[in-house]
């Protein structure tokens, strides 16, 4: 061995734990992306060509804007983690299947400008970036945003504008079934109930998907809701109904759960979940917007840092 | 890609084998003063070669016979074979023979010098309440105190016999995996969730007494017991340590190359791979398989590179796997991320030093950051900062 001079072989040498588990940021993200497909199938078959018109353009342009802004950063380029994909068509889920081409093109770029690459990019973002795109978005341009304005073509009905522009009779015609499967106006993917729980299904199968965030988010919705039903019956809709209204479901399953705007203990993701669910609904019986999930998840958002302070003891500590 | 187990019971079982016959060893040294060895001493098995200067830290050995090539500040180098002698005609120079020492016969603080001079530490073995034997494999697939409870327990209770009149405790209990049937005599047998982290002690401490804290408790591993237990039966300075190495157990001379067991054991690591003294969650990988074993190693692993992810530079993504597996109750990725910010106070507020090291946040980080290496730094970090302001407060006085 000696004489035939050989260069020693080169081990990596790194700390421990040498194993894991496989699980990478890439590979999160396309996961997510596949659970969004049922959805996003039924979109389609509800709306139609423009439907994917939106899909398509949210993704492609929050791409684009990411690879700009890692170029303008002057940073490796970030798009290949597939979160901006994500991150678009979080946002198309959100918007009328109608929605003209630049609502579509601004709102994808403030995602990702001002939702994610101001601060630093994925990992630095304190609210759920698609829903800051969609708040700049509905504060701006309501009309545009608005299902019911925008989505002529169609025999679907908002039941969320129904409850409070017409009143819980009106409501109360559309059958919770039909709502299940997504026989209903709004956000072209979030009202795809039944397409989104199999996707969120699917994560939880994986351990993609922690329960604590979704579970105490419905939970909210589901009991505050009650309790509105047990106050005034004739007034307020059961909490059946809020579940299955709106982007309850998206945002329970998905946009909540946004790991870096969402706190990480037990006890604190369940206050958090809690609280987001439970606005949903003061939005919806007190506020101007028919559908409170996007403000209610961005103000649970707002409280994760206090809701972080909320930590067990640690091993030995007295 | 299939997911590692996490089970502390593997099932494999066997004698013990001999390791290699090495040509070359480095016998490691851990703050052992050198200043008594000389190159080109003839050294024989169980010769002194270096002294360690605290009390209850045990000496350093040759394990063959042969010379002193080299002395580094990490490791004696011996090369095997007799030494030459000075003239020609001459009979060669040889170290003195080593004499048996009956450890059984002694008690206290004689027991202590004596396993000193034997290579032991005996350091842990404060007087307590309670004994705990840790009877668990230590990682996943590092099946060695299953092993020597299995195979070779009469060894392990002459080892802890020893450690029994040093501790001198009301009650001994041995913790064991569940499923398993090993007893040791005098012990009361409590059995563990046979999974990983279980196996480390302030858990298992925890699973014995219901108590986290470590007051008033002494643990001692079935390794320690068996060394102990070698000692014991041949009276003999310890020089050798069992490394589980796949499923089978090889009694290895202290300082034997690495690459040598390796070698016996069947396995080739090529480059880029991890070699790994230890096991998978905790052990430490090394540069070059030219390293020699140590008293207190107790497996080789060889992770193949392409097996797992690579570890990124990534920023955390505050996904909070950590923080949901961390049997410590500390939030890693909040910890590591201040100190990768030189935020050390800050860490220090987050409870870094409650960590455990179990691996664990870094094995399900999904952004594949090096978290257990941030934390270790983090520790390393605090320690200087506590180190200098106390020679300042010194200084001051």
């Amino acid at each position: 061995m000696a004489n035939e001079a050989t260069a020693p072989t080169l081990y990596t040498v790194a700390a421990p734990p040498h194993w894991h588990c496989g699980r990478t940021v890439t590979g999160v993200m396309q996961q997510y992306i596949l659970a969004l497909l049922p959805a996003a199938v039924m979109a389609v078959v509800y709306y139609g060509f423009p439907a994917l018109r939106v899909m398509a353009l949210s993704c492609a342009t929050a791409v684009a804007v990411e690879a700009l802004c890692c170029k303008a950063m002057d940073r490796p380029s970030s798009v290949d983690d597939f979160h901006a994909v994500l991150t678009g068509l979080f946002l198309a889920f959100l918007l009328p299947a109608m929605a003209p081409w630049w609502l579509v093109v601004v709102g994808a770029a403030v995602s990702i400008v001002v939702g994610k690459m101001l601060f630093g990019g994925l990992g630095g973002n304190p609210l759920c970036a698609p829903l800051v795109g969609w708040a700049i978005l509905s504060l701006s341009w309501h009309t545009q945003m608005d299902p019911d304005a925008m989505v002529l073509a169609t025999n679907l009905v908002d039941p969320l504008t129904q409850l409070k522009f017409m009143g819980l009779d009106a409501a109360n015609k559309l059958s919770l079934a039909d709502m299940l499967i997504g026989k209903q106006l709004g956000g072209l993917g979030a009202t795809q109930v039944l397409a989104l729980l199999l996707g969120a299904a699917y994560l939880v199968s994986r351990g993609l998907l922690k329960l604590y965030i979704p579970l105490s988010f419905l939970a909210g919705v589901f009991l505050l809701g009650l309790v509105y039903s047990f106050i005034d019956g004739t007034v307020y809709p059961g909490p059946v109904f809020h579940l299955l209204t709106g982007s309850v479901v998206l945002g329970a399953c998905f946009l909540a759960t946004d790991p870096n705007s969402s706190p990480v203990n037990r006890a604190a993701m369940i206050g958090y979940g809690l609280t987001a669910g439970a606005m949903t609904v003061i939005i919806r019986v007190y506020g101007i917007y028919p559908d409170g999930v996007p403000f209610a998840i961005l103000f649970a958002n707002l409280f994760t840092p206090m809701f972080d302070l909320i930590r067990p003891k640690p091993f030995g500590a007295r | 890609m299939t997911k590692p187990s996490f089970t502390l019971l593997t099932g494999i079982g066997g004698p013990v084998q001999d390791g290699p016959e090495p040509e070359v060893v480095r016998v490691p040294l851990r703050g052992h003063s050198t200043k008594t060895i000389k190159k080109k001493a003839p050294v024989g098995p169980g010769t002194l070669v270096a002294e360690h200067p605290e009390p209850g830290v045990g000496d350093a050995h040759s394990p063959i016979l042969g010379v002193v090539a080299d002395v580094t500040d990490t490791a004696v180098v011996i090369t095997a074979g007799e030494a030459k002698p000075a003239k020609e005609g001459e009979p060669a120079p040889t170290a003195d023979p080593v004499a048996p020492i009956d450890v059984a016969s002694l008690a206290g603080d004689e027991l202590k010098k004596a396993l000193k001079a034997l290579g032991v530490s005996s350091q842990p073995f404060a007087k307590a309440a309670v004994l705990i034997v840790n009877g668990l494999n230590p990682e996943p697939g590092t099946g060695i105190a299953e092993i020597l409870l299995k195979d070779h327990q009469a060894t392990v209770e002459k080892g802890l016999d020893l450690v029994q009149k040093l501790v001198e405790p009301p009650t001994v209990l041995l913790a064991v995996p569940e499923g398993s049937s090993a007893t040791l005599y005098g012990c009361t047998v409590k059995q563990v969730p046979a999974v990983y982290p279980n196996s480390l002690n302030p858990l298992v401490t925890k699973a014995l007494t219901g108590k986290e804290s470590a007051d008033g408790v002494a643990m001692v591993s079935v390794m320690e017991l068996y060394a102990l237990g070698r000692v014991a039966e041949t009276g003999l300075p310890l020089t050798e340590t069992v490394l589980t190495v796949g499923s089978t157990a090889y009694r290895v001379k202290v300082g034997t190359p690495i690459g040598a067991v390796l070698a016996q054991a069947g396995i080739t690591a090529a480059p880029c791979d991890r070699v790994v003294v230890g096991g998978p969650m905790r052990g430490r990988a090394v540069a070059s398989t030219d390293q020699g074993v140590s008293k207190d190693d107790y497996a080789l692993t060889v992770v193949p590179d392409a097996a797992f992810p690579p570890v990124t530079d990534l920023p955390c993504i505050n996904c909070g796997e950590c923080v949901l597996v961390c049997p410590s109750r500390i939030m890693p990725g909040f910890v590591t991320r201040y100190v990768e910010f030189k935020l050390y106070d800050k860490a220090k507020e987050f409870h870094l030093e409650s960590c455990m090291e179990c691996g664990l946040c870094g094995y399900v980080c999904t952004a594949r950051r090096p978290l257990l290496q941030f934390i270790r730094l983090g520790k390393k970090n605090l320690d200087l900062q506590a180190s200098a302001l106390t020679s300042c407060r010194l200084q001051g006085e």
